[in-house]
């Protein structure tokens, strides 16, 4: 075992986690319970699992709008209130964007919480594996660097983290979608259920299985089950879904080797030239603007993809002229989203005499099944999507028009079902898609803020037409009536899987971290939040910066204990 | 149900430092003066005809109608709170001028006014009236069209509306794909 033998001094940690999202949430469980007195550094407030779920059990005539956002609220949060995932009840956990700015180049939306458990609150709880085929996608067609992991290296680390986590799903046996560890899965809709029999008779064996959850469909640790009340983001205070204040931050306080500093902004990485390593971090307390260090033997950054930039950015010196670790000038690009928000939904005639019971917080999911094999390559764009979506039935029949006693009676009734799905693509990695600082434009506290430079490309609005037109295609061979396709367009950053500004590679001249997410330049700082990822992939991307996170924990611990850091 | 001065109030608190004193008095003017004089603010009065307006639209039967659980005061503070200026202005002008002497009429006569503005706001003819063809008659089918959805909106997320009209489960602890409709089952809130 590794121990801190220096005597034991203010501000002197065996690791520093800077972040508490979902990664940062794991970095501290995992550094805690290997015996590291750790302090997780956060930006913003506190927030205690149960105890600050100011909203969790308003019933909806409680919410004063009952749920919509006024004009003040609009105008504060004129981004955040964009998500599907904001509301009245909700508010609390999103920044305030008059009060935390930055500068659109190209359109993006740049959702944030910043609190103790980050967006882990109010994420959107999807799962799902990366199969060898993504790892091996930018080797393959040379888009972006190689990956110098495969998903054998990795597989390990998921099951590891999804027998913590608590994931519920279906078995599947697809190559393109590894199945994780499972709880028992949610129960389909019979439209859905209906849905994935057309589908696989029509479309040559495509599968339609339940979402992959992190909602507890059985008590894990003193977590759930979840009670499928559906108001997840508000935060669970039966611990129904994982999030860092349910799980892993409690995990790590119960070593006792936790320290939790809300309100501490890291504004640099401090390096010692001679020793080629970083020594701590320099932060900003949000709330007393005074500046402090910390200092440890290791690092981990999970500020969040756009957050670590900034710190990486920020921390400039000699030895570091264009930003910390970025000899390779890669820090900041090759940014990535998941480009969605295109689908179709139909109405389902029939069913009549069935309905649901509960408030199901998922969907179903439509593994990806372009580009997997021969059979399926496309000659219009390289990589795939997936879709989520789900079908319910509907309340009140009739339409809008009407007046009265039948009118108010025609409401009341179980209505038609329906059923949509909606498409989550990958997103190639470009240089020229990047975040740099701005020190004209600064925030409250004086610091510069991101000039955030996005867009998607011909690969990915090739691959939309496809994504609306499948989409199409499989609700009409389901025998859906009224079948409507969409494609809303919404900027990058939208989706909240924004990833790539501090890419993983084998070469410290075209990457900034190797295999183990340790920094070619700094080996003792691990990035292990969104900022590593090379590619994007299609799947929703948690799971894999958990499964990185407590990969890189473990190496961090046996380099400690042989000296090598 | 929350009088004019309260909901003022508490605007205000909400509204922090962005309502200037002139603000506040013309608001206070338009709650306590003359009310019908100024576009765009609501009076007592205006919540009472949206109260009268929503048991029109979903009348008291076995289960509470809309005035029960006043689908008008929260109408008018969803628009004060939550909508542009234009779009309240939009709703006084039908309650003022379309409406004006909606109080004086019967009951009967109440029913058959709102039954044919809600006739026509749903009409064919009115996707002409959206391309701006008419628009003067266009603010009137949009402003009932906020007045009934936020009516309807207001009555199915109330106690009454959610417990008593549809079926409210707080804690539903499982959830079931495929379960057989029973006869008479209302649908879940």
């Amino acid at each position: 075992m590794y121990f801190n033998n220096q005597a034991r001094q203010e501000n002197v940690y065996d690791a520093i986690v800077v972040g508490s999202g979902i990664s940062g949430g794991w970095a501290a469980k995992e550094l805690c319970e290997k015996g590291l007195k750790t302090i997780v550094l956060e930006r913003g407030r506190n927030v205690e699992h149960i105890k600050d779920y100011t909203t969790a059990t308003k019933k909806p005539w409680e919410l004063e709008y009952r749920g919509r956002d006024t004009m003040e609220v609009k105008e504060n949060y004129h981004i955040q209130s964009r998500c599907y995932a904001f509301d009245e009840a909700t508010q609390h956990f999103w920044v305030n964007d008059k009060e935390n700015p930055y500068n659109e180049i190209k359109p993006f939306n740049w959702l944030r919480g910043y609190q103790v458990g980050g967006r882990s609150l109010m994420w959107g709880r999807q799962v799902y594996r990366w199969s060898p085929m993504d790892f091996e996608a930018n080797a393959e067609d040379g888009y972006g660097v190689d990956w110098p992991v495969r998903y054998d290296d990795i597989k390990d680390w998921y099951t590891y983290v999804e027998k913590f986590v608590g994931i519920s799903g279906r078995k599947e046996n697809l190559p393109q979608l590894p199945d994780s560890h499972f709880m028992p899965p949610m129960e389909m809709t019979c439209v859905e259920k209906h849905m994935a029999d057309r589908v696989r008779e029509h479309f040559n064996g495509r599968v339609i299985t339940i979402g992959r959850v992190a909602n507890h469909t059985e008590g894990l640790d003193g977590r759930g089950p979840c009670q499928f009340r559906n108001l997840c983001a508000r935060g669970c205070p039966l611990g129904g879904y994982f999030s860092s204040n349910s799980a892993t931050i409690p995990a790590a306080q119960r070593t006792g080797n936790l320290t939790l500093r809300p309100f501490s902004i890291v504004t640099e990485i401090l390096y010692d030239k001679d020793k080629n390593r970083a020594t701590g971090v320099r932060i900003l307390d949000a709330e007393t603007n005074e500046s402090k260090e910390y200092f440890a033997r290791i690092i981990f950054l999970n500020a969040s993809t756009l957050g670590t930039a900034w710190i990486l950015l920020n921390s400039t010196s000699d030895v570091f002229p264009n930003g910390f670790g970025n000899s390779s000038e890669q820090v900041g690009h090759n940014l990535m989203d998941h480009h969605f928000g295109v689908g179709a939904y139909a109405r389902f005639d029939g069913f009549e005499d069935q309905y649901t019971y509960g408030r199901r917080p998922n969907g179903i999911y439509i593994p990806r099944f372009r580009n997997i094999s021969k059979d399926t390559m496309r000659s219009d764009y390289v990589r795939g999507f997936g879709y989520q979506g789900g079908g319910s039935r509907g309340r009140g029949i009739g339409g809008p028009a009407g007046v009265g006693a039948e009118f108010k009676e025609s409401l009341t009734v179980p209505g038609q079902w329906s059923l949509g799905i909606g498409s989550w693509g990958e997103h190639l990695p470009y240089y020229e898609n990047k975040v740099s600082l701005n020190y004209d434009k600064t925030d409250k506290w004086g610091l510069p803020t991101l000039d955030i430079d996005c867009e998607f490309k011909e690969n990915e609005m090739a691959m939309r037409k496809d994504m609306q037109q499948s989409a199409m295609e499989m609700l009409e061979a389901a025998g859906g009536k009224n079948v409507t396709g969409y494609d809303d367009m919404p900027p990058p950053g939208h989706c909240i899987h924004e990833m790539g500004t501090a890419r993983m590679g084998h070469d410290p001249k075209t990457s900034v971290v190797n295999k183990w997410n340790q920094m070619h330049e700094a080996q003792n700082v691990f990035i292990t939040d969104g900022s590593f990822m090379s590619s994007s992939a299609c799947q929703n991307p948690s799971l894999t910066y958990m499964a990185f996170t407590a990969r890189a924990c473990d190496h961090a611990l046996k380099e400690l204990n042989k000296q090598n850091l | 149900m929350m009088n004019r001065r309260e909901a003022m109030k508490r605007v205000a608190v909400i509204l922090g430092g962005s309502l200037t004193i002139s603000t506040i008095t013309v608001f206070q003017q338009g709650c306590q003066r003359s009310p019908e004089r100024m576009p765009g603010v609501f009076s007592d009065e205006d919540a009472d005809l949206l109260n009268i307006i929503g048991d029109i639209i979903l009348p008291p039967t076995d289960t509470p109608g809309a005035a029960a659980v006043d689908t008008g005061g929260f109408a008018v503070k969803m628009l004060e709170d939550c909508y542009s200026e234009e779009a309240r202005t939009k709703v006084t002008t039908l309650l003022r001028e379309t409406l004006l002497d909606f109080k004086d009429l019967t009951t009967d006569e109440q029913v058959q006014k709102i039954t044919e503005i809600d006739g026509l706001a749903y009409s064919e003819n009115e996707n002409k009236v959206d391309n701006g063809e008419e628009t003067e008659e266009g603010d009137k089918w949009e402003a009932y069209k906020m007045i009934k959805e936020l009516t309807l909106f207001g009555f199915f997320t109330s106690e009454p509306g959610m417990t008593e009209v549809l079926e409210y489960v707080e804690i539903p602890g499982r959830f079931e794909g495929c379960v057989e409709l029973k006869p008479g089952q209302k649908a879940w809130a």
